[in-house]
């Protein structure tokens, strides 16, 4: 399983990719990472861009190569503006920011 | 699991790094799942427009707040008009960008606060943990305090403070919808009032300026000069981890995306570039000549909230007949620029 974060916008303008490939070997780390994916409002994000407020981030999570037991599709992808990450989106960024950092 | 590449300096981030718990997962679903409002619902409305521009006010009316590192505003009030140093830099750069801001508005266009009736204003600073952003959220200046990595603390920045009040200016005056064309205006029209105010601030001629946007925010750690240069769009920088600035200088290069809002940051290039060449054409103080054209522009109320660059250009043409004359200079100066950027009038 792949989970890749774009992050566009901000004052700097600057694209910024983080990326985490799950270790489908591992039950463990692949539930850890299913209980924030399936926390996060995937339907009401498809294809929303930015919120209009000036210099904010936008930000474009997919998850490729989900396990074919815990979802009707292999891929899901998202497009959501600053002011929307929260809750479980905020978890999966920023486990996403954090563990790309950590592994490199 | 396994990452991308990522250069040397940024391993010292592992020192630091939390473990990323899982224990408020459950907890942030619920609130999130229990959110009923449809998503596009925040989308900013577009503001009401201001009256037209009295007597300037004689001096500003500054809040600066603290958010403390959370990302909640406006944050704890902190030192406010006339009130001594805090001693804290963010602080101390925020209130005396907002004084230059608003000393370029109302020396140069007589123009009291950004909505023309003396608003207060009022910025945030240490807002969120590491944030590398600062925006204008329709009321108020956010700052981040950066990573320390790439990016530093954005007060550092005059320029980054002038653009981000100049977007409350434009709120007021032309409100161009932050997508795509009219969206690459709205952050040039930023860019160009940050620059003047900067320049305003130091008493630069167009000829000494540098005519770069941030450029106190990179650490040495990063291979360039500034976020954005105007004078040459695309040579700001060019690093390892953040890439070659992307910005176009003429329409031949726009750039056709769906990230950020339509490459918002992106295709401001060539109006930058454009808003350059009048003012590098007309010498002296940038903001006396091709700033009153740009000025006149965007609180002429002619400008559709969804303007192109073409509208856009066209609007300039007619600020620049109107205040200097149909055989003058800066229209001469203001044609030739649009010309050179390929914008075809």
């Amino acid at each position: 399983m792949n989970i890749t974060v774009v992050r566009s916008g901000g004052f700097a303008g600057i694209r910024r990719t983080w990326r985490v490939v799950v270790n489908d070997e591992s039950s463990a780390a692949v539930d850890e990472w299913l209980h924030i994916v399936d926390a996060c409002p995937w339907s009401d994000a498809v294809d929303l861009d930015g919120d209009g407020v000036p210099d904010r981030f936008v930000f474009v999570v997919t998850v490729e190569a989900l396990p074919l037991e815990s979802a009707s599709t292999s891929q899901l992808h998202a497009t959501l503006p600053e002011s929307r990450v929260v809750g479980p989106w905020r978890q999966l960024i920023d486990r996403v920011q954090a563990s790309d950092r950590a592994d490199t | 699991m396994r990452c991308t590449i990522v250069p040397p300096y940024l391993l010292s981030r592992l020192a630091r790094l939390d473990e990323a718990g899982l224990g408020g997962v459950a907890a942030a679903a619920h609130q999130t799942l229990m959110q009923t409002e449809p998503l596009r619902e925040t989308r900013q409305a577009v503001a009401p427009r201001a009256a037209p521009p009295s007597t300037a006010s004689p001096r500003p009316e500054r809040t600066i707040s603290d958010a403390g590192g959370r990302e909640v505003l406006p944050g704890s009030v902190v030192r406010r008009e006339g009130g001594p140093e805090s001693g804290d830099a963010a602080v101390d750069e925020a209130y005396d960008g907002l004084g230059a801001t608003h000393a370029l508005f109302a020396d140069a266009f007589e123009r009291s606060s950004i909505d023309g009736r003396g608003l207060g204003l009022d910025a945030t600073v240490h807002y969120g943990s590491r944030y590398d952003n600062a925006f204008w959220d329709g009321e108020r200046m956010v700052f981040g305090d950066g990573d320390g990595e790439v990016f530093r603390r954005f007060t550092l920045s005059l320029s980054v403070i002038g653009h981000e009040l100049s977007h409350g200016v434009t709120q007021y005056s032309s409100a161009l919808e932050y997508q795509g064309q009219s969206g690459a205006l709205n952050e040039s029209v930023s860019d160009v009032f940050g620059a003047l105010v900067e320049q305003h601030s130091r008493g630069q001629a167009a000829s000494e300026a540098s005519w770069l946007i941030g450029e106190e925010l990179f650490t040495d750690m990063v291979e360039g000069a500034a976020l954005r240069s105007m004078k040459a769009p695309g040579t700001a920088y060019n690093d390892d981890i953040l890439g070659v600035d992307p910005q176009p200088a003429h329409m031949r290069d726009f750039v056709d995306t769906r990230d950020d809002n339509g490459g918002v940051h992106i295709n401001s290039g060539i109006p930058n570039r454009a808003f350059f060449l009048v003012a590098d054409a007309l010498g002296g103080y940038a903001w006396q000549r091709a700033g009153r054209i740009w000025y006149d522009t965007i609180t002429a109320g002619g400008l559709e909230p969804r303007a192109t660059f073409v509208q856009f250009a066209r609007a300039t043409v007619e600020a620049a007949r109107a205040r200097f004359g149909a055989t003058s200079a800066e229209l001469d100066a203001v044609q030739r620029a649009w010309a050179s950027v390929g914008v075809e009038l």
